[in-house]
């Protein structure tokens, strides 16, 4: 994810749910696990009664706080406040693990002397706008372009010094003025959550869902790191993610930034296939190959660099996140034609007026969907009237998970394999079949071009079908997406073959991500030996994990300086004098090299090898790189010179600040600058309005129930769990309930600068009057996935919620927008 | 290229009918239960293996099958997360295949119009396929100038697609596979929102 890679090297939840009774603290904030996550909760609950702390943090008394050992309320979208002291109190009281942030992050590297930050901006702010300028957000080099390392952790230099210092205001009160936590809260948090050791982190769209999800999620990274938590059993940031498959779906890069695997996509800023391979590094470069080379088989010759030009290169200058822009666009008749495979956008998206509007300029939309949704019938919205609509809308009745074989990737990147149980009803197919037939349809359609631009469609490998299925056989396309050795034609057994090897000799349609999952011994996915010889919760053999077969990322880190564990329960590897053994496969470093060598003490696949506390822009040197001239297009000497990984930074900065949500009801208490100073502006003015305090004075935030999943496309044609949660409600605080005169099951409207919708209150003791700054907030909270469509209906709340985003992954600020709320319906 | 039509659509049933009945080799439990008086409902039932479709804890699930009709989604004890447990999703996942409501043949809204109207698979793909190729041939872009220099970027503009953290990890990986070979660069799904 694109908070965690910056700091670690990659992104994804580093433990895993059983791992979690490991932990002697547990942090939840951001996430309501007993609800939205109903089994992590046992993994939770199985760590308390070994005798962990449990502190939620949350802007209501939720399910998962009802069982908190510490439960803190936080208003929503300022959790930077409260996590800034908790960083201040390691520093004031020199709680962070010495040891491991001098041999595991860069605390000791050089920053350079030009960066600065002041009154909320860091150095290389444009006012005119536009994205920072990054030059100063760098360290001192030294002549062989590795960072220059001071000599104690107390250079005024060194990264860990400017942590501090960026930290230094964050006081227990100016927490609590931030976030309306009472000051012995914070306190209690900070204690609790330093002082026991191994500690976990687990956040979920709570923390993403904002102007700064990412900076957020930064600072459970720093934290982690100072703390030495990050590779231990029971440590580690679980990020609880939100569909069945999404971090399946985040590999395989439904994204607009990335390929498979996590390679950079082409853009026009990278003309050649050289081009790219610098900006990106030789690491993922190689990846990028391997997949081409998967893609396109053996019409990808260095002759044409690999193919490189049949992928489309997005625009280097628009944002690498699509989602709001994609409605921006349709609003501005952009495009003819929409794909939309089961996803229901028609609720889900903030500030829904740009669906409703968008959608109708399309002329023909397809929609591959279990049931049908508000996405397919959009012109069914109970304010439009159908024949003004000119778009055709195709519907493709899908196959459900229990009716087609394939695997999907748990939060935890257990990549688990499942068959075919029962047939579809009447004539659904899998999603991936109606693929394959419009590819195939597609390419019969261009069969006869000469065009260079089809050739993108006529080369690209599509043949999935074997004797014995009718459709197409998945486990080719897992073989395809593990990759084989060109030379034998043999499955690749681990993602470092593809390192190793000379590009265009190995294929992997994921770069080496998944590999291993399916190899010359079977497919790995389908493990279900449940054996746990180490008692960890590390199960080796059920299923797979990526990558390699890792179950705790970063496992390198939980071993001291003679790589011997540092915790004796909690053994995952171990040096034992010639390779690392031990519960869990090594991660990262190499496998036969020892403790005090580069390659065998390495825990971060960053650019430095080292866990991010800045986030520095660098490119880690080729070491001894010739002085060459190289052949345009593309020369196999790119290797030899191109820097190895490359760390571009991130766009608010390297290291977070405490911004106010887009639309707040208080003056940032810590800098002149209110809010996040990169946000994207939005494109639609007479859509994406924005509201002030004085019209809409509280603070609005969303979330799920158990039994209603994301945006219902599913659960609401579910009768049993419409039993369980017939109809949509506003919590509301029993102080606003008694000054407006509401009582449970009246109707309230709830208005923002973009609409208004109609839903029943719930006068609730689980969401608190806070105090901030010396006014009284009141937060109203309303679960999000209702429509019009399915067995039990609801006004959906993004009617009203803000499409403003978080400037580097797109995820727009759901969490926290203004609203007002007045009795009575709309 | 095969063309689909009812009959390989039949077909299509029939393999998976056919992957129920190896389910049903594998059956991980013989019960006796029909000498009882009153048999279980999972009596006679072929067991197989499903993963719980909800959210992101993969808990894995024994599911029953009779014929067509999945009787039952238990949590499955050997699972290590959900060690048999499942939340109230979980347990309610048969109700998604056995639902009346369910999509079953493929449906055209024309422009315009106010119902739901059938359209055969083979019109569909039809349909879609002529429709790419004329979007894509009319809005493609094959180079731009950066700073002077022409670039090729092969970019489709006309088209955009969405989804989906719903599908399984070889379908998502297909469809990144058709939307990039075919220009698409305005792609994205759940996990950016
Ligand atoms: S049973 Fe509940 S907790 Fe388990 S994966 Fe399904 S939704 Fe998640």
């Amino acid at each position: 994810m694109a908070s965690l890679a910056p700091s670690f090297g990659s992104g994804a939840m580093t433990n895993s749910f059983t791992d979690m009774k490991n932990a002697n603290v547990i942090l939840i904030g951001g996430n309501n696990t007993a609800e939205c996550h109903p089994l992590a909760m046992r993994w939770v609950l199985e760590a308390q009664k070994r005798g962990a702390k449990l502190i939620v943090v949350d802007p209501r008394f939720n399910r998962t706080a009802k069982v908190a050992d510490i439960y803190a309320p936080v208003r929503p979208g300022t959790d930077i406040g409260y996590l800034g002291a908790i960083v201040k109190y390691i520093f004031d009281n020199k709680f962070y693990d010495e040891e491991y942030i001098k041999a595991h992050t860069n605390a000791l590297y050089k920053v350079n002397p030009t960066f600065a930050f002041n009154d909320g901006l860091f150095s290389g702010y444009n006012p005119q706008g536009g994205p920072y300028k990054k030059d100063s957000w760098t360290y001192q080099l030294g002549l062989d372009g590795l960072p220059l390392k001071a000599d104690a952790l107390t250079d005024p230099d060194c990264v860990l010094m400017k942590l501090k210092e960026q930290f230094k205001d964050y006081t227990f009160e100016k927490a609590y003025e931030i976030t309306g936590m009472p000051v012995d809260k914070v306190k209690l948090v900070a204690e609790t959550f330093v002082k026991n050791r191994p500690g976990t982190i687990l956040y979920a769209l709570g923390m993403t869902q904002k102007s700064v999800g990412v900076q957020g999620i930064r600072m459970y990274a720093i934290i982690q790191l100072l703390l030495g938590n990050m590779g231990m059993a029971g440590g580690g940031i679980n990020a609880n993610r939100g569909e069945p498959n999404v971090q399946g779906s985040t590999d395989m890069a439904a994204l607009a930034h990335i390929l498979p695997g996590y390679m950079p996509m082409p853009s026009d800023a990278l003309p050649t296939l050289n081009d790219y391979v610098k900006a990106v590094g030789t690491a993922k470069a190689k990846k990028t190959i391997a997949l081409l080379k998967a893609w396109y088989g053996d019409k990808a010759t260095p002759e044409n660099e690999f193919g490189y030009h049949h992928i489309p290169k997005r625009s280097a200058k628009e944002s690498a996140a699509k989602y709001v822009p994609i409605f921006e666009k349709l609003n501005q008749k952009a495009f003819e034609m929409g794909f939309i495979f089961a996803q229901n956008p028609a609720v889900s998206t903030p500030n829904l007026d740009m669906v409703w509007r968008g959608l109708s300029n399309l002329d023909l939309l397809v929609v591959a969907e279990i049931f049908e949704t508000e996405t397919a019938s959009f012109w069914q919205h109970p304010d439009v009237n159908p024949k003004d609509i000119q778009t055709e809308v195709i519907l493709l009745p899908a196959a459900m998970a229990f009716e087609k074989a394939g695997t999907m990737t748990n939060s935890a990147r257990w990549v688990q394999g499942k068959p075919a149980a029962v047939p579809a009803p009447g004539e659904a197919i899998p999603d991936g079949d109606m693929i394959y037939e419009i590819m195939n349809r597609v390419k019969e359609l261009y069969a006869n071009s000469s065009d260079p631009k089809d050739k993108a469609i006529l080369d690209l490998t599509w043949h999935y079908e074997a004797p014995g299925h009718e459709g197409i056989d998945m486990e080719m396309v897992l073989k395809e997406m593990n990759g084989y050795d060109l030379a034998t034609g043999k499955l690749l057994d681990t993602g470092s073959q593809i390192a190793k090897a000379e590009p265009g000799t190995v294929s992997s349609g994921l770069g080496g991500l998944y590999t291993g999952v399916i190899t010359e011994e079977g497919n790995h996915s389908l493990r279900h030996d449940n054996s746990d010889p180490s008692s960890l919760g590390i199960h080796p053999k059920w299923t797979f994990a990526w990558p390699n077969n890792t179950r705790v990322l970063w496992n390198r880190g939980s071993v001291d300086k003679n790589g011997q564990p540092r915790d004796k329960d909690r053994a995952l590897v171990w040096w034992n004098g010639t390779s690392w053994v031990g519960n869990d496969i090594l991660d990262v470093a190499a496998k036969d090299k020892g403790p005090d060598t580069p390659e065998g003490s390495k825990v971060f696949s960053t650019g430095e090898g080292k866990g991010a506390l800045f986030r520095a822009v660098y490119k880690q040197p080729q070491k001894d790189a010739p002085e060459l001239t190289l052949n345009p297009g593309y020369d196999p000497n790119i290797f030899k010179v191109a820097p190895v990984i490359t760390e571009p930074g991130i766009a608010d900065g390297p290291m977070p600040a405490h911004y106010e949500p887009i639309e707040s009801p208080v003056q940032n208490p810590m800098f002149k600058q209110q809010s996040n100073p990169m946000m994207r502006p939005l494109e639609l003015q007479e859509i994406q309005k924005s509201g002030d305090a004085k019209d809409f004075p509280y603070v609005l935030t969303t979330y799920m129930v158990t039994e209603q999943f994301l945006s219902g496309g599913v659960t609401r044609n579910t009768p049993q769990l419409n039993e369980l949660m017939p109809s949509n409600f506003a919590e509301i605080s029993t102080t606003l309930a008694k000054k407006l005169g509401v009582k449970s099951g009246d109707p309230v409207t709830i208005s923002t600068a973009r609409g208004k919708v109609t839903i029943d209150a719930m006068v609730t003791e689980r969401i608190q009057t806070l105090k901030v700054d010396g006014k009284d907030i009141e937060v109203i909270g309303v679960p999000w996935g209702w429509g019009y469509k399915g067995l039990v209906h609801g006004e959906s709340i993004n009617k009203v919620t803000n499409s403003a985003a978080d400037p580097n992954t797109g995820t727009p600020e759901y969490k926290a927008c203004s609203c007002n709320l007045t009795k009575g319906g709309n | 290229m095969p063309k689909l039509s009812r009959r390989s659509f039949m077909k299509f049933t029939a393999a998976s009918v056919a992957a129920s009945a190896l389910a049903q080799k594998r059956a991980y439990a013989k019960t006796d239960d029909n000498n009882k008086a009153f048999p279980l409902m999972t009596a006679g039932a072929a067991t197989s293996y499903g993963i719980c479709h909800f959210c992101s804890v993969g808990c894995g699930i024994e599911v029953k099958v009779k014929g067509n009709e999945l009787i039952s989604t238990e949590g499955f004890i050997d699972h290590p997360i959900n060690q048999g447990a499942l939340c109230p999703k979980g347990r309610s996942l048969k109700e998604m295949h056995n639902s009346e409501l369910r999509l079953t043949h493929p449906l055209v809204r024309k422009p315009g119009g106010n119902k739901w109207e059938p359209i055969s698979w083979d019109e569909a793909i039809d349909k879609i396929a002529k429709k790419v190729k004329d979007v894509r041939d009319k809005s493609f872009t094959k180079t731009v100038d950066v700073n002077g220099n022409t670039v090729t970027v092969n970019r489709t503009e006309g088209i955009f697609s969405l989804g989906s953290a719903e599908i399984d990890n070889e379908e998502v990986y297909l469809y990144t596979k058709f939307n990039r070979a075919l220009g698409v660069h305005h792609y994205t799904h759940q996990a950016e929102v």
